[in-house]
This record gives structure tokens, C-alpha cells and sequence, in this order.
């Protein structure tokens, strides 16, 4: 009698924990409708996005005055149209959607390849400028198919400049290998020329061991935080971004960075981290302003999203400002000397903000020999 | 009834009913068990993403046990390797390829084939003493070591963790002979305390010029350890067993396995897994 009712028992608990067990245990938070995708999307920045409060931006507000705009039946176009209208509420270089069947949409909108251009993204404007540069202005130049360098002598004064084209700090494509035979090459050099033009960014070590080629000292150059908690205001504590002189080193040549108005994310870094190395300057258009470290996420019609939940500091532990006291997120980081491309001249074969630097160079070493 | 509910009855119920250990009397001392299974593994880890990634696989687990007139220690291995897809999102009807060109490169990748992995390698030792209570029942702890779930998600050079957990909880275990040489099992498992490092808030830390060496991990693990109790780490686990006894040596076992998990810090992970596995034990 009692196997009876163990079997009988135990038929039932086995069943009932078989059976109970389903995916509904994991429930998940937003459904793929538009009013889904919005609060998913609305969230996910309330959540990790770090400049709400250094940006003075009203997040709630936001979402009330665009999530009214939607409701279950709303199409795919005007999804899209809200969120991008709500994205562009951030200002943000590094906040973009990128929705299947649509344009990609920037929060800072892409300014034209040059002023003058008709293009936000058009690679044989750009050949047009780097090949220009090659075969206009260096000699003995070496090309690694995506990195070139060379090298460039000074009119008035009896100097050698180096020259390095970096187009981005992706893993994949970087080349240590090439920069370090172009650093042994500069050995020889009076001055470098650091071409970050159009440079995208890319990841973040590869970065940094690049940054330490051109270090004088350790030196501190950046203070940032990053979101580690639900309210706009809980950060880590302060992360430590050093220089520290590595690998084939030329930390003590003078250096002229070259920028323009798509050098970004990474490359901006680069700027700032040579902002406070000695004898070096700044050339070209203001820089993008896409500073936070990038997280990409997912709605759940499959859209992506980047959001940024980095805030950066200056070395004394204030919020980083512009000279005009703007946080440079999606303003961008000025130069020390102001000068664009324009694409006409380049037709005529005059790069004007390449041109800037070498009569910095000439100037400064007639000077140094006077 | 809500997961917890669910749980608390069946604690409840277990520990009330009476049973007979099935292994009074038993002098075999030392059994291997080889236990194929098919696994299924869903979970959503808010840091990385609000959907739920799931995936199910064959696996294997590897048991060995030691008993003693007064202890019973056990060690198992399993290994499981499943591919987690998030299945409600709508990927394959929209893969979406992201494109960048500057004019000394192109690159183009699809950015929504992601997937997680989970490989989960578990050593697990019972210590369970012969204390009893009225309600013939057999307590114990164990302490269990996991390194769970390394995954990548959005980012292909940047592997980021999901858990590593060390955890000390009791676990309870009932045999039941149902006819003969047919024994039923039930084993509950409940975390009571756990050290467990995860991931960052926003997934991402930001640079710190450091070479990624052995000491980069512990130290990242070192900043990323936290303590937590039951109360903000729920995981508990049940497996049901059905032993057939061919001869002395080799059983025949067939059972079922779930475990669930939940905890807050820093953001929310959920997790559940089940297996439904088959296979022999010899003992000796």
C-alpha cells in the first residue's frame, strides 16, 4: 500500500517539475511593438547613459513628449522618426541607430567629407586628399595598404619631418609592426606629423599602446567614469587614463597632430593625451565630439543602438570643458590652430591644413635657430 | 504560482514526508556514473542585453562517488557546450551589416549574429553526514565551484563575463525504493551564501593601458567580487533520479535536472536550465 502511493507520489512530483519548468520563468521585459521598442530603447540610456547630468538633458521629459507620439499601430517609419528625434535629444557623437532598412542615423548629424563637398560619406573625395599627400608631399614614402608614412623637408630651414597616416585603431587592421618600423625611421627626424584625418577610432588598447609610443614621461592625461548604478548620478570611481613611454619610443620630438571634423572617439583620445605632452600641437578642424566609450545594444525589432556611459574629467578631477565651457561631447575638441580642407583646393593640389603645419615647422625651427 | 511560491511548496513538502534511505545496508563504496544528456540553457543578462538567449544541446556529465558508513562525498564534471541564440528577436529576417569605409579600408560585418556560449565545467563535492532528524532526513552542505558562461556579445575580441561564483549552500537527498532493483531519488539544492564576480554595470570598464595577463583576470576578478546571501542570489536546483539495478555492478539511471537562478547585482540575471539525461553507473 505505501510503494503504491510513493509511485503514485512520485509520478506526480516528477511530471509536475517536468512540466512546470518553461522559458516563462524567464520573462522578458519589453515586446516588439512600437511602444516596446521605444520604453526598451527609452530605458536602456536611463540606465547606462553617463552625460544626462553634465548635459543638463531632462530624460523623463523626453520620454513623455515622444513616447505620446506612438501607439501599438504605429509604422516602422514613424518609429524610426521618433526615436531618432528622441536620440538627438543627446547630442552625442557616439549615439546612433542603426535600423534595418534605414539610414543610419548619427545623433550628431555627419558633416560633409569638406565644406565644400556634396557628400557625408564619400571615400574617392578622400583618396583624393591622401594620395594627394603621398605624391605631393612625401618622399620615400612606405604603404602597409591601409597605413602610410614619409617623409617631408622644410623650404627654409635645413629639417626632416616625419609624417604617419593613421586611418583608425581597429584591432583587426592596425599594424604595430608597420608604426614601429615608421617610429625607427622618424629616429632621424626633426619633428613628426601625425595624420588623424577621417580617422574613425577604433579599440581602445590598441589605442593606448599607440598613445605610449609618443609619451615623454608617465603622465597622467585623463580622469573618467563610467554608469554603475540606476540613477543618472551613480558612477565608478575615478578611472586613471595614463601615458607611459613603450616600445620604440619617440616621446621627445616635437609632434603636430593633424584633425578634422571626422576624427573621432579614439582618435580624440589621442588628441587629448597629446594636449598635455610638451611641444606639441593641434592642427586642423574641430574633432567630432564622440568621447564616451561606445556599448551597442539591441531593441527588440532587432534595431541597434549605441549608447555611452563614460563621462570624461580633466586631470585636476573637473568635468572636461571646452575653452567656452561646453562639455565637447558632440561639439568636439578644437584645435590649436583652426584651418579646413576644402575640396577645391585639393583639386589644385593644396592640402591647407598639412601646409599649416609645415609653416609651423618652419617657423618654429627658424626661430629655434635664430 | 510565483517561482519562489513554487519552490517553498515543494521544500516544504519534501521535508515533511517521511522516507526510507535506500542506501541503509549498502557496501558498495565506490560508483562512476557517464550520464549523456540533452540540455536546454536560457538566460537573460541585463548588462549585456534584456532578452533572453537560449539554446539547447547534447552534454555530457561525468560522476564519481564515494560512500562511507558515515560520509558520502561525490565529484562530478560536466560539460556543456550550447550556443544561445536570442530566439525572440527577430535576426533572421533582419540581419543588419554595418559598413565603414574610409578609403584605405572597408569593413563590413553583420552585427546581429550574436550568440553566447556556454561552457560549463562544474566540480562538486557532497560532504553528507549521517546526522539525522526525526523526519528521517539526511542533511548536508556542499560547496560548489562554477566558472559559468564566458560570452561575447556585440564585441568579437572582447570576451565578457557573464558569472564566476563560488557558492556554499545544503542540499538534501531522498532515496526511495520503488520496486525492486528500481530506486527513485530526489536531491534539492539550495544556495545559502556566494562569492560572485560579474561583469560591470555598463559592460564596460574603460582603458587602463593594461596588458591582458593572468594577473589582468584576478585583478579584474578582485574588482568585481561580491558577497551575497540567498536573499539577493536565489538559485536552487532539483534533480529527480530513477536507478534500474541490472546486476551488483551497473545500474541503469535516468533522471531529470533543473536549476534556477536569479540575483539583482548589478543588473538583473536570470538563468534556468534543464536536462533530461540517460545513462549507466558502475560501482564497486
Amino acid at each position: 500500500m505505501r510503494g503504491k502511493f510513493y509511485n503514485v507520489f512520485f509520478a506526480i512530483l516528477f511530471s509536475f517539475l517536468c512540466g512546470g519548468c518553461t522559458e516563462e520563468w524567464l520573462e522578458e521585459p519589453y515586446s516588439n511593438t512600437p511602444l516596446g521598442v521605444f520604453d526598451a530603447i527609452w530605458d536602456e540610456y536611463d540606465k547606462t547613459y553617463g552625460a544626462f547630468e553634465v548635459k543638463n538633458i531632462n530624460w523623463d521629459s523626453c520620454r513623455m513628449k515622444y513616447r505620446i507620439q506612438l501607439t501599438s499601430e504605429s509604422s516602422n517609419d514613424k518609429l524610426y522618426a521618433v526615436v531618432c528625434s528622441l536620440l538627438a535629444e543627446l547630442k552625442d557623437g557616439h549615439v546612433q541607430l542603426l535600423a534595418n532598412g534605414y539610414k543610419r542615423f548619427y545623433a550628431v548629424p555627419l558633416p560633409a567629407v569638406f565644406p565644400d563637398s556634396r557628400y557625408y560619406e564619400n571615400a574617392s573625395e578622400i583618396a583624393l586628399l591622401f594620395d594627394l599627400v603621398k605624391n605631393r608631399y612625401l618622399f620615400n614614402a612606405k604603404d602597409s595598404g591601409s597605413f602610410f608614412y614619409g617623409f617631408i623637408s622644410l623650404r627654409s630651414v635645413n629639417k626632416k619631418i616625419g609624417y604617419l597616416y593613421v586611418p583608425g585603431f581597429d584591432r583587426e587592421s592596425f599594424s604595430f609592426e608597420f608604426i614601429d618600423q615608421a617610429q625607427r625611421s622618424f629616429a632621424s627626424c626633426d619633428g613628426i606629423i601625425i595624420d588623424l584625418r577621417f580617422n574613425g577610432g577604433g579599440s581602445s588598447d590598441v589605442l593606448s599602446s599607440f598613445i605610449n609610443r609618443y609619451a615623454d614621461c608617465e603622465r597622467l592625461f585623463l580622469l573618467s567614469k563610467i554608469r554603475n548604478g540606476a540613477r543618472h548620478g551613480d558612477f565608478t570611481d575615478f578611472i586613471r587614463h595614463y601615458m607611459r613611454p613603450e616600445a620604440v619610443n619617440i616621446g621627445k620630438t616635437p609632434l603636430i597632430v593633424l584633425v578634422n571634423r571626422h576624427t573621432a572617439s579614439s582618435a580624440e583620445h589621442f588628441v587629448l593625451a597629446m594636449r598635455t605632452r610638451p611641444n606639441t600641437l593641434i592642427v586642423g578642424d574641430s574633432t567630432i565630439g564622440a568621447l564616451s566609450t561606445v556599448v551597442q545594444r539591441m531593441a527588440p525589432n532587432g534595431w541597434e543602438y549605441r549608447t555611452c556611459p563614460q563621462v570624461l574629467y580633466d586631470t585636476t578631477g573637473n568635468i572636461l570643458r571646452n575653452s567656452d565651457g561646453q562639455y565637447p561631447d558632440g561639439i568636439g575638441l578644437a584645435p590649436d590652430l583652426f584651418v579646413k580642407n576644402y575640396l577645391r583646393e585639393i583639386y589644385r593640389g593644396y592640402d591647407r591644413v598639412l601646409a599649416t603645419a609645415l609653416n609651423y615647422y618652419e617657423e618654429y625651427f627658424s626661430e629655434k635657430i635664430k | 504560482m510565483s517561482n519562489s511560491a513554487f519552490f517553498f511548496f515543494i521544500l516544504f513538502f519534501i521535508s515533511c514526508f517521511p522516507h526510507v534511505d535506500a542506501q541503509q545496508g549498502e557496501n558498495r563504496h565506490y560508483s562512476l556514473s557517464l550520464l549523456p544528456s540533452y540540455a536546454y540553457f536560457g538566460s537573460i543578462d541585463e548588462i549585456h542585453s534584456p532578452y533572453r538567449y537560449s539554446g539547447k544541446n547534447f552534454s555530457v556529465l561525468v560522476e564519481g562517488k564515494v560512500c562511507q558508513s558515515t560520509k558520502f562525498q561525490s565529484l562530478s564534471l560536466s560539460f556543456e557546450s550550447i550556443n544561445r541564440r536570442p530566439n525572440n528577436l527577430p535576426i533572421k529576417e533582419s540581419i543588419l551589416l554595418e559598413s565603414y569605409d574610409n578609403n584605405r579600408g572597408s569593413y563590413l560585418w553583420a552585427t546581429t549574429g550574436t550568440f553566447l556560449r556556454k561552457q560549463t565545467y562544474v566540480v562538486q563535492q557532497n560532504f553528507t553526514s549521517n546526522y539525522r532528524i526525526p523526519l528521517s532526513y539526511i542533511g548536508g552542505d556542499y560547496f560548489l565551484g562554477y566558472f559559468q558562461q564566458l560570452i561575447a556579445v556585440n564585441c568579437p575580441n572582447l570576451p565578457m563575463l557573464e558569472l564566476f561564483s563560488l557558492s556554499a549552500g545544503v542540499s538534501s537527498s531522498f532515496k526511495l525504493p520503488i520496486a525492486k532493483h528500481i530506486q527513485y531519488q530526489i536531491y534539492f539544492q539550495w544556495l545559502l551564501f556566494s562569492l560572485d564576480a560579474r561583469n560591470s554595470y555598463a559592460s564596460v570598464d574603460g582603458y587602463l593601458n593594461e596588458n591582458e595577463d593572468l594577473n589582468f583576470y584576478i585583478d579584474y576578478l578582485k574588482k568585481h567580487v561580491k558577497a551575497n546571501s540567498f536573499w539577493f542570489h536565489n538559485y536552487c536546483a532539483v534533480s529527480q533520479t530513477i536507478t534500474y539495478e541490472i546486476n551488483m555492478n551497473w545500474a541503469f539511471i535516468g533522471g531529470y535536472h533543473f536549476a534556477y537562478r536569479k540575483m539583482s547585482y548589478p543588473r538583473t540575471l536570470k538563468s534556468m536550465s534543464y536536462n533530461f539525461y540517460l545513462g549507466f553507473q558502475y560501482a564497486w
